[in-house]
C-alpha cells in the first residue's frame, strides 16, 4: 500500500466543491465577525461603563466555552427553542459567536496603543465619537492590528473544520466521508492539509501586502 | 466695539438679562454697576471675552484647582506660569471642557456658559454636539503637537472644519493652504507629520487649532517639546497671532516671550493664582516669596 494520488483525481469534484466550503465558511465568517469584533472592541474602550461591562462579560464568558460546545449549541440547541436553521447557518453562526470574542481582544490591543493625545486633540476640535474612531483612531490602530487579526483569522480558518461535526460538508468534513468509504486515510488527510495550508498562506502573502498599505507615513 | 457689534447685529439695546448671560454676571451684580452709575451697555464693553469663575478641579480626593477665578479681556495674551503640577494644563482643559471641572465652576467665553446648560438648574453637563460647536470656538496647541500622524499636514487643518460642515471639501482646502502660509509652511501641504520637524509640526498644530476661526487659544507649553533652535520658529508665530488681536492663555516657560508678547502674567502655586500684573512687574519685582523662588529657578535653569 502506497500513496494513490488517483484516489484523490477521482474524488476531484467533491473535493474542490469542500474548498469551496470552506472558503465560503470562512470567508463570511471573517466578514461578520469582523465589524462586530470592531464594534465590541469599541464598546470595551468606551467611556460608557454598561456598555464596557456588557462587552467585557461576552469576550470572558465565551472565552471560556469551547467553541465545539458554542457549535453544538448553535446545531442541536437553537432546533430545540424552535429555530430551524441549516447546519451551515449553525456552523456560520456558532464559528462567529466564538471568533468574535477572540478577535474583539486582539483589535482593542491595537486601540489601546494609540497616544492619549490624539483622543485629545480630537476632542478639542470637537469632532464627533465616530468621526474621531473612523478618521484618526482606527486607520492609526490598523497597522498594530494587522498582525494579531491575520494570526486570529488563520485560527479561525482552521476552526472551520469544526463545522464538519455540525453536518457540513467541508474539507474536513468531505475528506472523513471519503475516507470512511474508500478505508483510505493519508490520500484524502493529505489533501486536507494541503488545503489549509495553501489558504493560510494566502492569508500571510495578504497580510504581507496589507501590512504596507495601511503603514502610517 | 464688540458692544457695538452685538446691538448692530440684534438691533436693539441689550436688556439686563441678556448682559447677565453675556457676561456671567448676576442680576444683583449688574443692579449694583447701574447704580453706580455705569451704562449697562457699556458692562458689555468691558466684559471679558473669556471669564473663569470659582473653578474647582479634584481628581479623587486631591484639589488640584481651588476655586480660580480669571478674566481676560477680547485681544489680551496671558502667559500662565507656575511650577510642575501648580495646574497650568488642567486649567487650560478645563476651559474647553477636555476635564469636567466640579459644580459650581464656571466657564464663560463671549457671553456664553461653556460646557453646561446655563438654562437648566442646577447645570446640566453640555454633551454631543452641544459641546463639540463650544470646543471648536476654542482653539489649543499641545506640547507634543498630537498632530494626526495618518494624515497630511493639510488634511490635519481640514479635518475639523470637514468635521463640523463648516466648508465644502474645496474650501477647506484653500483656507487650510492659506493658514499653511500664515505659518510659512507653503510648501508642506502634502506632507505627513513624521516627514516635519518638531517646529514644523507646532506650527501646523497651530494653523489646526485655528482653521475653526476660534475666538480663544490655549497654548500649553507649545515649545517646551522643540530642539532650542526651532523654539524661535513656533515663537514668531504665536506673536505674529497676538499682533493680529487673538485672545490667548499662553502657559509658558519662556520668560523672554512672556515678557515681551504678554499683556498679563499670572502665576500660579498649587492650584491658586497667588500674582497676576502686567509683565514688567511679575518678571521683575515678584511680590509673592514662592513667585520670586520660582523666578530665581527658571532663570538659573534658563
Ligand atoms: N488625570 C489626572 N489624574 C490624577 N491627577 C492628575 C491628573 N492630571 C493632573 N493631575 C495632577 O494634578 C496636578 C496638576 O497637574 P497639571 O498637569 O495641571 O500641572 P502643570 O502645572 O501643568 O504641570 P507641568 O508644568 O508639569 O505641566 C498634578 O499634581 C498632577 O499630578
Ligand atoms: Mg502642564
Amino acid at each position: 500500500m502506497s500513496f494513490d494520488l488517483d484516489l484523490i483525481v477521482q474524488a476531484l469534484p467533491e473535493l474542490l466543491q469542500s474548498v469551496l466550503v470552506t472558503i465560503e465558511l470562512f470567508v463570511l465568517l471573517m466578514l461578520i465577525a469582523t465589524p462586530i469584533s470592531l464594534l465590541v472592541a469599541l464598546a470595551r474602550v468606551s467611556s460608557m461603563l454598561g456598555l464596557r461591562c456588557a462587552a467585557a462579560c461576552y469576550v470572558n464568558g465565551i472565552r471560556c466555552i469551547p467553541v465545539l460546545v458554542i457549535l453544538y449549541f448553535t446545531f442541536y440547541g437553537l432546533p430545540q427553542l424552535g429555530l430551524r436553521i441549516a447546519p451551515f447557518t449553525a456552523a456560520l453562526t456558532g464559528l462567529t459567536i466564538g471568533t468574535v470574542a477572540y478577535l474583539a481582544e486582539d483589535l482593542r490591543a491595537g486601540l489601546t496603543a494609540i497616544d492619549p493625545g490624539q483622543f485629545q486633540a480630537a476632542d478639542a476640535l470637537g469632532l464627533g465619537y465616530w468621526w474621531r474612531t473612523r478618521r484618526i483612531i482606527v486607520p492609526q490602530a490598523l497597522p498594530v492590528m494587522i498582525g494579531p487579526y491575520f494570526t486570529r483569522a488563520i485560527v479561525s480558518l482552521k476552526a472551520t473544520s469544526m463545522a464538519s461535526i455540525v453536518a457540513v460538508n467541508e474539507v474536513t468534513g468531505e475528506s472523513m466521508a471519503l475516507l470512511t468509504q474508500t478505508y483510505r486515510a493519508l490520500e484524502f488527510l493529505t489533501f486536507a492539509a494541503i488545503t489549509y495550508l495553501t489558504l493560510s498562506a494566502v492569508l500571510a502573502f495578504a497580510q504581507v501586502i496589507l501590512q504596507r498599505k495601511v503603514a502610517l507615513p | 466695539m464688540k458692544a457695538t457689534l452685538w446691538v448692530t447685529r440684534y438691533d436693539a439695546r441689550p436688556c439686563r438679562e441678556d448682559i447677565a448671560s453675556r457676561t456671567g454676571m448676576t442680576m444683583i451684580e449688574l443692579a449694583a454697576l447701574s447704580e453706580h452709575g455705569a451704562h449697562e451697555s457699556a458692562v458689555v464693553n468691558v466684559a471679558p471675552l473669556l471669564r473663569i469663575k470659582k473653578l474647582v478641579k479634584r481628581y479623587g480626593p486631591k484639589t488640584v484647582l481651588h476655586g480660580v477665578d480669571l478674566d481676560i479681556p477680547a485681544g489680551r495674551v496671558v502667559a500662565l506660569i507656575g511650577a510642575s503640577g501648580s495646574g497650568k494644563s488642567t486649567l487650560l482643559r478645563c476651559v474647553n471642557y477636555l476635564e469636567v471641572p466640579e459644580p459650581g465652576s464656571e466657564i464663560w467665553l463671549d457671553g456664553e456658559l461653556i460646557g453646561q446648560d446655563a438654562r437648566s438648574t442646577p447645570p446640566r453637563l453640555l454633551q454631543g454636539a452641544a459641546l463639540r460647536r463650544q470646543r471648536s470656538q476654542i482653539g489649543m496647541v499641545f506640547q507634543h503637537f498630537n498632530l494626526f500622524p495618518n494624515l497630511t499636514a493639510l488634511e490635519n487643518i481640514t479635518e475639523a472644519p470637514l468635521a463640523h460642515r463648516r466648508a465644502t471639501k474645496a474650501e477647506a482646502r484653500m483656507q487650510a493652504q492659506a493658514l499653511l502660509d500664515q505659518v510659512g509652511l507653503h510648501d508642506k501641504a502634502a506632507s505627513y507629520p513624521s516627514q516635519l520637524s518638531g517646529g514644523q509640526q507646532q506650527r501646523v498644530a497651530i494653523a489646526r487649532a485655528l482653521a475653526m476661526k476660534p475666538r480663544l487659544m490655549l497654548f500649553d507649553e507649545v515649545t517646551s517639546a522643540l530642539d532650542p533652535e526651532l523654539v524661535d520658529e513656533v515663537l514668531k508665530v504665536m506673536l505674529q497671532l497676538a499682533q493680529d488681536g487673538m485672545t490667548m492663555v499662553v502657559v509658558t516657560h519662556e520668560m523672554a516671550f512672556a515678557a515681551e508678547v504678554a499683556d498679563r502674567v499670572v502665576y500660579m502655586d498649587q492650584g491658586r493664582i497667588i500674582e497676576d500684573g502686567p509683565p514688567g512687574s511679575i518678571l521683575r519685582n515678584p511680590r509673592h516669596p514662592r513667585t520670586q523662588a520660582f523666578l530665581k529657578r527658571m532663570l538659573r535653569t534658563g
